[in-house]
């Protein structure tokens, strides 16, 4: 069980309330944190630059360390957090704090970020990949999945209005290699957990400790309504692969998912329930998108239609 | 034999086609080309300064360049000497010609894939423009070359390293923001390489269906 | 209206082309038993391009999460996720009218009127010249085709607004050698006149 659900925290719910000055930009994305970078990926005392909801902006870290993040045109200071591995940065009024994954603070795991990887996709077509598993025998072959093993039993999604977060359990898949840490073949457990419309994570039943699980994140930087940056979080369990190796392991799979994802139409994730034909498998992405609809999201997907 | 390998390189795929295609038996040293660019720690500059990816180590001779690790492969373990035909002096040319080619094709499709998925700075425009150039050509000589019966770069029977070279980049091109929706010469190329004995995939590749005799 | 969107010979065993007419995105397959699809070039499921998936000679399997759609109908005939239930039959791809004829196969967005080029006296089994592909409008081809002194069957395929595809076809040329020539002529002529139409466009 995800540690966060444990703590009696409340979550701050994201601001839908006053429009910022880029009243143009849909609120709802405007008014949250979006990561940006991770940490280890910036030179000190280099400015580097990046897209964010089309905005272009800029960020480095200076000789003390300090991270801060700027609009490109004009300077003016944005905020910024540093929450696992990566820099976030807002375009408005985002909320008190990220999401929580208190897993990130134990000593023992592998913490890093896999890979930051541009992709010609919508934000909410990548989280939507991230959370689907019928794709593992076909795209992610003798990794994740193979077709001897491709049906997708049936699991549990709760839409949370307290944690503002949807949750996929009792997820389970036959995978013949599920991780660095595995070295032969075997039903994998599941967890699916959307706590931000453009980040997922995932928490999979570890080779090493049967009592915990591997944590794997998937923060994605909405460059464009059409084109993202994902940021790969790796928070695992394993004592004996490289850092290098579990990096290339994610690589491998992000990779197996690229062609898929560039050739998904129209881009931009379509909300209308009739647009596309989900089946049983589909429960949590159908749950993703009538979430994306009660949020008020309209930057990378294509509102549904007008009653 | 070593080879010195990232699971995302386009450069290194050609060489683990050629390394499958002739079953050759080897042992890869895996470098984190991103994001930590390993390449370029002084370990690996010793063996090769260029910091560049691939480098095959074969018993303590070792080579860098993708294009010349093919070329050394295939003088000395294709037994068929279908890979680089050393007695055949115009398809020895033509296999050049084409390498040349692919360099190209890397420093257009090639850079533009790196800029869209991994940000390395390039002049991005420029990049699809010159692989859309070079794409037209292919195109019209895969054509005609099919109108002559044949069904590779160069006029022979079976593939040559010309085809491994120029095959990656280009089933990688839509990483770049290049479609080959324009080039169906090129398409059904790419078909027909994927079916080749020993073909494998890598990260943004998909395997051919079931085998056909084209 | 017909339109030519690939020849014959563009559909080779197993192959899946990806054609495009009037901005709509086509997947084009022969199956083992002849019958060319034409299909909308997007899986229902989650939008994938078909054009990416496999034809395994009976069906066209999505490269996504292997839904295969059948042959002629389109119909969805599994979806491997839940491989004991049968799809519901609405899960079938949006059909394109497909003939194949003179050498080219013909296709069109809404029902057509009339025969491929009707009207036109060609041979039955002419030769297919090269589709060269132009980056400029169809009317801008078209007007410069007009010039063109060639023994030749023009057809323009509309690819988008701002690239078409043109389409020749000339009379059956037995001699191999003598073949390749006219093919090659024509290819030259045409791509001259490519050549011409991009840079007025540009």
């Amino acid at each position: 069980m995800p540690a966060h659900l444990r703590r009696q925290r409340g979550m701050a719910i994201a601001s839908l309330c006053a429009m910022t000055e880029q009243t143009r930009l849909d609120p709802a994305a405007a008014n949250l944190w979006h990561p940006i970078a991770a940490r280890d990926d910036i030179r000190p005392g280099v400015a580097e630059h990046s897209l964010l909801l089309d905005e272009r902006i800029s960020y480095g870290i200076d000789a003390a360390g300090t991270a801060s993040v700027w609009r490109s045109a004009g300077a003016s200071p944005l905020p910024c957090l540093e929450r696992y591995g990566y820099l976030w940065t807002s375009l408005g009024d985002p909320p008190a704090d990220i999401f929580a994954i208190p897993e990130y603070a134990e000593a023992d795991r592998r913490r890093f970020n896999a890979a930051s990887v541009g992709v010609h996709v919508s934000a909410p077509r990548a989280v939507e990949n991230f959370l689907d598993m019928s794709h593992f025998p076909y795209v992610h072959t003798g990794i994740l999945g193979d077709e001897t093993h491709t049906e997708v039993k049936e699991y549990d999604v709760e839409t949370s209005e307290a944690r503002d977060e949807i949750l996929a359990t009792r997820c389970r898949f036959f995978q013949p290699r599920s991780s660095t840490a595995a070295d032969h073949g075997m039903e994998v457990d599941y967890i699916y957990r959307v706590p931000h419309p453009y980040c997922a994570v995932l928490y999979k039943s570890s080779v090493v400790d049967a009592a915990r699980q591997d944590v794997i994140g998937i923060f994605v930087q909405p460059m464009t309504q059409e084109r993202i940056r994902a940021h790969m979080m790796i928070c695992v369990l394993d004592d004996r692969s490289t850092d290098a190796t579990i990096k290339q392991f994610q690589q491998v799979v992000f990779g197996q998912d690229k062609p898929i994802l560039e050739n998904q139409f129209p881009k931009r994730l379509p909300l209308d329930p009739k647009a596309e034909s989900p089946v049983r498998a589909d429960k949590v992405s159908i749950a993703y998108r009538r979430w994306l609809v009660r949020k008020g999201i309209t930057y990378g997907v294509i509102p549904a239609a007008a009653a | 034999m070593v080879l010195y390998d990232y699971a995302l390189s386009a450069n290194c795929y050609k060489v683990r086609l050629l390394l499958g295609m002739l079953d050759i038996p080897h042992a890869t040293h895996f470098v984190e080309i991103f994001p930590s660019h390993e390449n370029r720690a002084a370990w690996f500059r010793k063996i090769n300064p260029l910091a560049q990816l691939p480098v095959l180590d074969d018993e303590g001779f070792v080579l860098r360049d993708s294009h010349a690790i093919l070329t050394y492969l295939a003088a000395r373990h294709d037994a068929s000497q279908s890979w680089y035909p050393r007695d055949n002096p115009r398809l020895l040319g033509e296999i050049i010609q084409w390498l040349a080619f692919a360099y190209t094709l890397g420093a257009t499709a090639g850079a533009a894939r790196l800029h869209d998925s991994l940000f390395v700075p390039t002049d991005i425009e420029a990049a699809r423009t010159g692989a859309h150039r070079l794409l037209r050509v292919l195109d019209e000589h895969l054509w005609f070359a099919e109108q002559s019966g044949h069904s590779w770069l160069c006029p022979a029977p079976l593939p040559t390293i010309a085809d491994l070279a120029c095959f990656p980049p280009i089933i990688l091109s839509e990483e770049g923001g290049i479609s080959r929706q324009e080039y169906p010469a090129v398409r059904r190329w790419c078909d027909r390489v994927k079916r080749v004995p020993g073909f494998v995939v890598m990260p943004g590749v998909f395997p051919a269906g079931p085998a056909a005799d084209f | 209206m017909w339109y030519p969107i690939a020849a014959s010979d563009d559909l080779p065993f197993r192959h899946v082309y990806h054609a495009k007419l009037l901005d709509q995105e086509l997947a084009v397959w022969r199956a083992d038993d002849g019958f060319v699809n034409i299909w909308q070039n997007r899986c229902l499921h989650r939008g994938v391009r078909l054009s990416i998936g496999i034809n395994d000679g009976q069906e066209l399997k999505c490269q996504y999460h292997g839904w295969r759609y059948a042959n002629r109908t389109a119909g969805c005939t599994y979806i491997p996720a839940h491989p004991d239930k049968a799809p519901a039959r609405t899960i079938t791809n949006r059909i394109f009218p497909c003939v194949e004829r003179y050498g080219l196969i013909w296709s069109a967005l809404e029902t057509p009127v009339g025969e491929p080029a009707g009207g036109l006296a060609l041979s039955e089994k002419p030769l297919v010249l090269r589709g060269i592909t132009v980056r400029a409008p169809a009317a801008a081809v078209s007007a410069a085709l007009q010039n063109l002194d060639a023994a030749a069957t023009i057809f323009v395929q509309p690819v988008d607004s701002e690239s078409c595809v043109i389409r020749g076809l000339v009379s059956p040329v037995a001699d191999t050698t003598q073949r390749m020539e006219a093919l090659r002529h024509y290819n030259d002529l045409l791509a001259a006149l490519r050549d011409s139409v991009e840079q007025a466009a540009a």
